[in-house]
């Protein structure tokens, strides 16, 4: 959930770290290595989709 | 720097969220690193894939209302910031000012924006100030200073009547090379002030207030640039 979170807020709200550790009350770190897991789980399951 | 610290770095490359100095590092780190090249590249098209997706809508009806209703009464609690209203939230990120910034900077960028669309930038083109300054007469109910600063390589261009936060405001329009400079400015009781300056979209903004006039500059002119223009229009 909070990956997901955080990827909508970055590339769909297009809002800067800062913003999105404001808005989610975590720090900025936190939002890195979020944004860096939630990007990975949704390429996996992207790729899945592509190459059954 | 080693691929292991680069790949953590790469993320905040692409979302440019990296210092000048690591950035400079991962850039050239990138040259000659196909394999972190590629997963750059991989950011990259993913981040292509969720644009296209259509993944943004409005949220409905009922869910606004009750977020707008909830607003008027109370700042919502911390636990409502979660993903089931992400979408109703979108919303309210478009209509509340981000952070830190000010309804008059949103004001004066957008007025700054419009004045770039065609044929909105001047009613009275002239780099004559006696052309321009007369102008204003029974348009505003002030007679704004208008200087000419063409000596000093920022020409004026022309004038036109604004509107921001709910007044008429004399518009003044520089040109810097192919900068456009606007000066917003009206009549005020405040003190004498010194210079703010912020960026907001890409633009810098100079806000003072000098012998009874508030100004606003805004120009996508560097911010360097912008306060020497500030400068003489002080003098």
């Amino acid at each position: 959930m909070e990956f997901r979170e955080a990827l909508v807020l970055r590339e769909i709200e297009d809002l800067s770290y800062k913003d999105i550790a404001h808005v989610s009350g975590v720090p900025i770190g936190t939002v890195m290595s979020r944004l860096a897991r939630a990007r990975k789980l949704l390429r996996d399951r992207l790729s899945g989709e592509v190459i059954p | 720097m080693s691929c292991d610290e680069i790949k953590d770095l790469l993320d905040a490359f692409v979302d440019g969220e990296l210092d000048l100095r690591s950035n400079v590092a991962v850039e050239g780190h990138l040259n000659e690193c196909a394999a972190c090249a590629g997963e750059v590249e991989g950011r990259m098209e993913l981040r292509q894939a969720i644009g296209e997706a259509d993944l943004y809508f409005p949220a409905p009806r009922e869910v606004r209302q009750r977020i707008r209703r909830s607003l008027r009464t109370r700042w919502i609690p911390r636990v409502w910031w979660s993903v089931p209203v992400a979408a109703a939230l979108a919303l309210v990120f478009v209509l509340a000012p981000r952070p830190g910034s000010t309804a008059m900077e949103q004001a004066v960028v957008s007025g700054h924006v419009r004045s770039l669309m065609p044929n909105h930038l001047m009613d009275v083109p002239s780099s004559d100030s006696h052309t321009v300054k007369p102008w204003f007469n029974g348009k505003v109910d002030f007679s704004p200073p208008v200087k000419d600063l063409k000596a000093d390589g920022f020409t004026l261009v022309g004038g036109r009547l604004d509107y921001l936060q709910d007044r008429t405001v004399a518009a003044l329009v520089y040109q810097r090379r192919k900068h456009l400079i606007n000066v917003f400015l009206w009549p005020s009781s405040r003190a004498d002030s010194g210079v703010t300056a912020e960026t907001r979209q890409g633009y810098n903004l100079l806000h003072w207030t000098r012998s009874g006039f508030e100004y606003w500059a805004v120009s996508d002119l560097n911010l360097q640039e912008l306060g020497e223009f500030e400068r003489l229009l002080r003098e």
